[in-house]
């Protein structure tokens, strides 16, 4: 057994201090950190800073870094029943981890069966950072510049609302409750062609816009690993005919 | 370290190691109603309410949880729909090997407390995190909808 520190900030204010001078670890709900837990190591406690707030407006929602999934599912499903988010929290995990994943932790940490990034980059949500990058970014930009990570931690998540959402989610898993092995979010909006985003491809995710669409040879570029005893040729076909039947339940016009 | 913890009520002062998780804690200091199972989030034998939501007590680090509400299945009669789970589950035969039990009449009184009249597939979901391998979650169910039914009268 190591010996881990503990830090538990109760403000932003000694957050930042915190970020600017160790070398450190963040802890949100702790399902991540878990799965291989640390030795030795210094662990930033996010669970005092009141960051676990959930505002839906008629602009935007914008959920704090600590709300867990339940508390979003919770309070989006009550208000919104159809958004992309909620069908997509309504499968993700089982009541008792969905009351202990972070919405920041989930972003942060993004494994291949998230059931959150995904939609969340379908839906152009931010993520707001304090620390050494200081700052709103696409989370798109977030997973890939890791210079965003270092010294920072995620405040929390900005979500556009459009006018005209229709959107479907679709989580492949080998039982209900076992971990998806790819997702996909589907969105069309009024004002824009629609999207999918297929998470937990080779190379993480795929995004495939209105035009992409067209093509049908779109998925033919796209990899998935082999997984769970399920080859890469068989999940993409899966991936294919659910990214059609998705288009056709939500009124797309692409294919 | 040190922390306070209220635990079932009682407030309960515990010296205990940096990177214990909340199973490893509760079950050192008698607690053994919380049981440890898969110790990955995916068995449910070790769930217990924390600030009345259920959770896994083996994917929390016991030090993140200083002066919050815990409740093990010991502590679950402080709820109202614990009689009622209770009786119900005795009469449906819903208890086999026993393991599985705490965890499930802990998501089984957290659901009722919130869903006071749930449909099947609701109690359904609400035990998605608690895997049985005695009695094939038939009679389980059925207890928690008699319970509710009860709750009702």
């Amino acid at each position: 057994m190591g010996v881990l520190t503990w830090l538990q900030p109760t403000t932003v204010e000694e957050l930042s201090q915190l970020l600017k001078t160790r070398s450190l670890r963040l802890h949100g709900g702790g399902t991540a950190i878990l799965r291989n837990p640390p030795e030795n190591a210094t662990l930033v406690d996010l669970s005092r800073l009141a960051w676990d707030s959930v505002e839906v407006t008629e602009d935007t929602i914008t959920v704090g870094a600590t709300a867990t999934y339940e508390r979003v599912r919770a309070a989006l499903c009550s208000q919104e029943p159809d958004h992309l988010l909620c069908k997509a929290l309504q499968t993700a995990a089982a009541p008792s981890l969905r009351n202990r994943i972070t919405a920041g932790g989930s972003v942060a940490f993004s494994p291949p069966w998230s059931s959150f990034t995904g939609p969340l980059i379908a839906l152009d949500a931010e993520v707001e950072i304090v620390g050494a990058a200081d700052g709103r970014f696409p989370v798109t930009e977030y997973l890939s510049n890791h210079a965003l990570h270092r010294g920072s931690a995620i405040r929390s998540l900005v979500i556009p609302r459009n006018q005209g959402e229709r959107s479907l989610y679709y989580r492949f898993a080998p039982v209900s409750f076992s971990y998806s092995l790819f997702s996909l979010s589907v969105l069309t909006t009024d004002a824009r062609p629609g999207r999918a985003v297929i998470w937990g491809t080779r190379n993480r995710y795929v995004a495939l816009t209105g035009k992409e669409f067209t093509d049908s040879a779109a998925l033919h570029s796209v990899e998935f690993p082999a997984r769970d005893g399920f080859s890469p040729e068989y999940l993409k076909h899966v991936a294919s005919v659910e990214l059609g039947r998705g288009f056709s339940a939500i009124g797309g016009r692409e294919r | 370290m040190n922390g306070l913890f209220l635990i079932n009520g009682t407030e309960v002062e515990i010296d205990f190691p940096s990177d214990a998780t909340l199973v490893q804690l509760l079950r050192a200091h008698g607690y053994t109603e919380v049981k440890q199972g898969c110790s990955h989030g995916e068995c449910g034998s070790c769930i217990i309410l924390l600030e009345g939501n259920p959770v896994n007590a083996c994917q929390i680090y016991a030090a993140t949880v200083t002066g919050r509400k815990i409740t093990t299945g010991t502590g679950l009669s402080e709820f109202a729909s614990w009689s009622a789970v209770k009786n119900a589950m005795i009469r449906r035969g819903a208890v086999q090997c026993g393991f599985c039990t705490p965890g499930v009449m802990a998501s089984a009184v957290a659901l009722l407390e919130h869903t006071p009249e749930p449909t099947v597939s609701e109690i359904a979901a609400a035990l998605t995190g608690n895997l049985c391998r005695c009695t094939g979650y038939v009679k389980i169910v059925q207890a928690i909808k008699d319970a509710a039914s009860e709750g009702e009268q």
